[in-house]
């Protein structure tokens, strides 16, 4: 009967993790970090091009230069990154608790970067209500971002510091007067959106298992998708974007599927 | 009295442990600027084999990995598994870092404790608790899947103790760890045998492993120095064959090369 002694038991169990691990590097099989490559827009105009939304804290900002092109003097001057030993190695989750969040709720971190990078290189984006700009990325985006009245607007309203009165006065942007970028847009072709909050409202948040306890049927759904809707407990946001279809165009569909059954 | 052989299973844990604190260090040390040489960036997440296990359920329905879980993870989760499937959950007896320092501990709680050690709480009490874990197994897999996050990752120990200096980690965590480490000094493993998810997971493979603890009733002398010397507590003197409990972590303690006086007794067979 074949025994296995404690000396035998320590090489296989050393010899069973080298094997495991260094055959899987051999297969190129063995990743420790995300590929930092941002999902690709698949339909509309911008199809093929990075999609910001998909941009992740573990990012530095070297790989958003890199999947954008957007200098990186800009990108470390916007976030207060510049004096940092190596601003390329900077990464994007360090913003969190960077900056304090202001007293009309802003926030700054990952999905301000997003909103940077979209605004700066004329792509759509949604970004969260509270989502606020450090002022000095505001400056530079109305200076050199390709942005209309109602996008400068909305690049004031969120400019993080910004008195209350000035973010009512800049027509916050909404589903509805979404400020458009001048360079093309995919899908629904608009730039910022603020998130609704009020009930039965699609949000960045929002699952599919919300949509459809909200009355949609499944196959409405997947028509709006244009294929399976993936797990239930799945945000729509984020399926989305792993899909490389802009949130905003399949928002305004699904939005219009909830409506319907109220 | 025989002589135990060389404790080699502490130099393979030790070597884990050193290994993994070393990628730890290196992480916090990324963030300054400075990098140890031969590690590359690799976060705790993506060397942890439960990673790919309670990724299972998004990659199946989503075609995406949990976040902050990679690869990696899956691959370790597949020789984490390999070896169950072989051996039982030796990576919990050999590999685990958190059972390396709960052992630790444990050995101080000895000192201070002798023959109380570890035999503290009634076994009544005992035998319920021990199922506690795959209720945290079942509320782990169904929070990961609903949320997409790590859903453990504010509560698991081991991460919070190769992250104490992170502002990343719940205090949650830091009090889960605390509790385990003083719960070390009574009882031993206190977070293999109530507490771990993937210890839960890998435990299943005791009632099937293919090489399997042994006992031979014919040469067994009865003196119970298996049971003594098992962390788990498991009762190895009574079983007519193979030893199928689902705490079992193969750290082959209570085998003839350790605490078995008796050669040929207890050993690892087919």
């Amino acid at each position: 009967m074949m025994r296995v002694k404690s000396g035998a038991m320590a090489l296989i169990v050393v010899i069973v993790f080298v094997a495991g691990i260094g055959g899987s590097m051999a297969f190129n099989l063995w990743k420790t970090t995300s590929d930092k490559e941002p999902a690709k827009y698949r339909e509309g105009a911008l199809a093929g091009k990075a999609n910001p939304a998909d941009i992740r804290g573990s990012y530095a900002l070297s790989d958003i230069v890199a999947a954008f092109d957007v200098p990186l003097a800009d990108l470390a001057r916007a976030f207060g990154a510049e004096k940092e030993k190596d601003p390329a190695a900077f990464q994007v989750k360090s913003l969190e608790g960077r900056f304090p969040v202001d007293a009309s709720g802003k926030e700054i971190g990952t999905d301000s970067v997003r909103l940077f990078v979209a605004l700066y290189r004329g792509l759509p984006i949604t970004a969260a209500a509270n989502t606020g700009l450090p002022a000095a990325a505001a400056e530079i985006l109305l200076a050199k971002a390709p942005l209309d009245a109602a996008g400068i607007a909305d690049v004031k309203a969120r400019t993080a510091g910004a008195v209350a009165g000035a973010a009512a006065t800049a027509a916050p942007a909404t589903a509805a007067s979404a400020p458009a970028a001048k360079e093309p847009a995919a899908g629904s072709g608009t730039a910022t959106k603020t998130e609704p909050t009020a009930d039965r409202t699609i949000k960045g948040s929002t699952t599919f298992q919300n949509i459809l306890d909200w009355g949609a049927a499944k196959q409405d759904i997947e028509k709006v998708l244009g294929g399976p809707m993936g797990a239930a407990s799945t945000v729509v946001k984020d399926f989305a974007t792993a899909k490389g279809i802009e949130f905003s165009t399949v928002k305004t569909a699904l939005q219009a599927l909830v409506d319907a059954k109220k | 009295m025989r002589k135990k052989s060389f404790p080699i299973r502490r130099v393979v844990q030790i070597a884990f442990f050193v290994l993994i604190a070393l990628i730890s260090v290196n992480n916090g040390l990324l963030k300054a600027g400075v990098q140890i040489p031969p590690l590359s960036e690799v976060s705790l997440h993506a060397i942890c084999p439960f990673g790919g296990v309670v990724s299972i359920y998004q990659v199946v329905t989503a075609a995406a990995f949990v976040k902050k879980v990679h690869q990696a993870s899956f691959i370790l989760m597949g020789i984490g598994l390999l070896l169950a499937l072989l051996f039982g959950p030796v990576f919990c007896g050999w590999v685990c870092p958190m059972g390396t320092v709960q052992e630790w501990i444990g050995k101080l709680g000895k000192k201070i404790l002798g023959k109380r050690y570890n035999r503290l709480i009634p076994a009544s009490l005992d035998r319920v608790l021990r199922y506690l874990r795959y209720a945290v197994l079942v509320w782990v897999l169904v929070m990961t899947a609903l949320t997409g996050k790590l859903a453990f990752e504010a509560y698991d120990p081991y991460y919070t103790l190769f992250n104490l200096w992170s502002s990343e980690v719940a205090w949650t965590g830091y009090a889960i760890l605390a509790a385990t480490l003083v719960l070390s000094l009574f009882v031993e493993r206190p977070f293999c045998k109530y507490g771990c998810p993937y210890g839960a997971v890998l435990g299943i493979f005791n009632l099937f492993r293919i090489f399997s603890i042994k006992r031979n009733p014919p040469t067994c002398t009865d003196c119970k120095a298996c049971d003594k010397a098992c962390p788990m507590n498991i009762v190895v003197s009574d079983k007519k064959g193979r030893v199928r409990d689902h705490q079992c972590i193969t750290c082959m303690e209570c085998t003839s090369e350790r605490a078995c006086p008796v050669a040929e007794t207890v050993e690892v067979k087919l």
